[in-house]
């Protein structure tokens, strides 16, 4: 029997294969499209995210250094009887309500500079008629502001004298809520339950950034829930 | 071919804000790192200086000498040039770090409500401590009061503590 002689390979495409590659290359451009766009949303909102953790990060260090410093004397520059070293600033920090956006903190310290940077004016006395110290003593009051300009900011308002001295720090940084650990206490406690603020020896600070809840901070268990908050605990290093 | 391709670029355009985010994450986190490691380094240079409290003073009567200066005599730590400066004791085992003892004066006892008693007298002095690995300086400050009697070890307190932070 003869065997047939093999049929020579067909060369080129046929129109259905044109049609697959065609149908394949579509399906493609399109998953593609699609990957981009959640790609591209995905790292606006990464990048946002980001933005705001690395300023509330830098804002809580701030915070803190203000913390631990709380109550500061800057003593004259020559004790003698007849200029004796001030009696320590007490409180040197308290705290009250600021609404929905937490609690606001009053720092009490001595410096030439406020806590937006301001130097005050040289040669001013360090006492007044009583020996008191007043001419150097900063009253900086720490608080999240919703209607700043630019958004939700956490703000500083050098001697505590209104809004309208007060300054932005950090922004995107939606409520900041604290407790406090008290001379010989188990437990924190929330701004309301502090009655001697001179008894206050570690603060503990919550920033809420944007997107996240004021229940988001740490309460009775201790844990932080969301990562839309950051919080840091600070020693008084000038406590009573 | 294009199918590997176009997965290589999808997975590279995923992939890399994520990277991007670590690394921003990791640079922060470095930057904590150093500023707490400064804040470290100035406590443990403040140490000796508050250890040398408990020893005789023995201040010059102008300028610095040994770590100690005279009412008015000390840098201002801020523009004070660490590295190479001759005022300031330099502590083992820190680069850049060191501290200084500055007599503010004193006062005899009951002459000041800060120094209230009948014998002996008190001495105020500055305490100023620096440190800056990895270029983050920190400068730490604390006031004492020693409380100096016959007969009795001198008791020292410290009266103020701040901190700055110099560029």
């Amino acid at each position: 029997m003869r065997q047939r002689p093999p049929r020579a390979p067909v060369r080129g495409f046929l129109l259905t294969d044109a049609c697959v590659a065609l149908a394949l290359a579509g399906l493609l451009a399109l998953a593609a499209a699609g990957l981009t766009a959640q790609v591209g949303a995905s790292r606006v909102r990464l990048d946002a995210s980001l933005q705001a953790r690395t300023t509330a990060s830098a804002a809580l260090s701030w915070v803190g250094d203000q913390i631990r410093q709380a109550g500061a004397l800057q003593p004259p520059p020559t004790v003698d009887a007849a200029r004796p070293v001030s009696p320590p600033l007490r409180p040197a920090l308290s705290a009250d309500s600021g609404g929905v956006a937490g609690d606001r903190l009053l720092i009490q310290h001595e410096s030439r500079t406020d806590c937006l940077g301001n130097t005050r004016s040289a040669g001013q006395d360090y006492y007044d008629t009583a020996r008191r110290p007043v001419a150097l003593t900063q009253s900086n009051l720490v608080y999240v502001s919703r209607t700043a300009t630019g958004g939700p900011s956490l703000m500083c308002d050098p001697d505590a004298s209104g809004p309208a001295t007060a300054q932005a720090f950090a922004s995107q940084i939606e409520a900041m809520q604290l407790r406090f650990w008290l001379r010989g206490g188990s437990a924190w406690v929330a701004r309301t339950a502090v009655s001697a603020w001179d008894s206050v020896q570690l603060v503990e600070v919550c920033l809420v950034l944007t997107g996240g809840r004021l229940s988001d901070c740490p309460a009775a268990t201790d844990a932080v829930r969301s990562p839309r908050v950051l919080v840091g605990v600070f020693g008084l290093r000038n406590a009573a | 071919m294009p199918l590997v391709l176009v997965l290589g670029v999808g997975t590279h355009m995923a992939v890399s804000p994520l990277l991007e985010a670590v690394q921003l994450e990791l640079r922060a986190g470095l930057a904590q790192t150093r500023a707490a490691q400064s804040l470290a380094d100035a406590e443990r240079a403040l140490r000796p200086a508050r250890t040398r409290l408990d020893a005789d003073l023995a201040f010059p009567a102008s300028g610095c000498a040994a770590g100690l200066c005279a009412n008015l005599a000390a840098p201002a730590a801020d523009t004070y040039d660490w590295a190479r400066g001759s005022v300031h004791q330099a502590v083992a085992g820190l680069a850049a770090a060191g501290w200084w003892i500055e007599s503010l004066g004193s006062v005899a006892a009951g002459a000041a409500g800060d120094c209230s008693g009948s014998s002996g007298g008190c001495e105020y002095v500055r305490v100023v401590a620096s440190a800056a690995p990895d270029g983050v300086r920190r400068s730490l400050e604390a006031v004492y009061r020693i409380r100096r009697a016959a007969g009795v070890a001198p008791v020292v307190t410290r009266v103020s503590w701040r901190q700055s932070q110099a560029p």
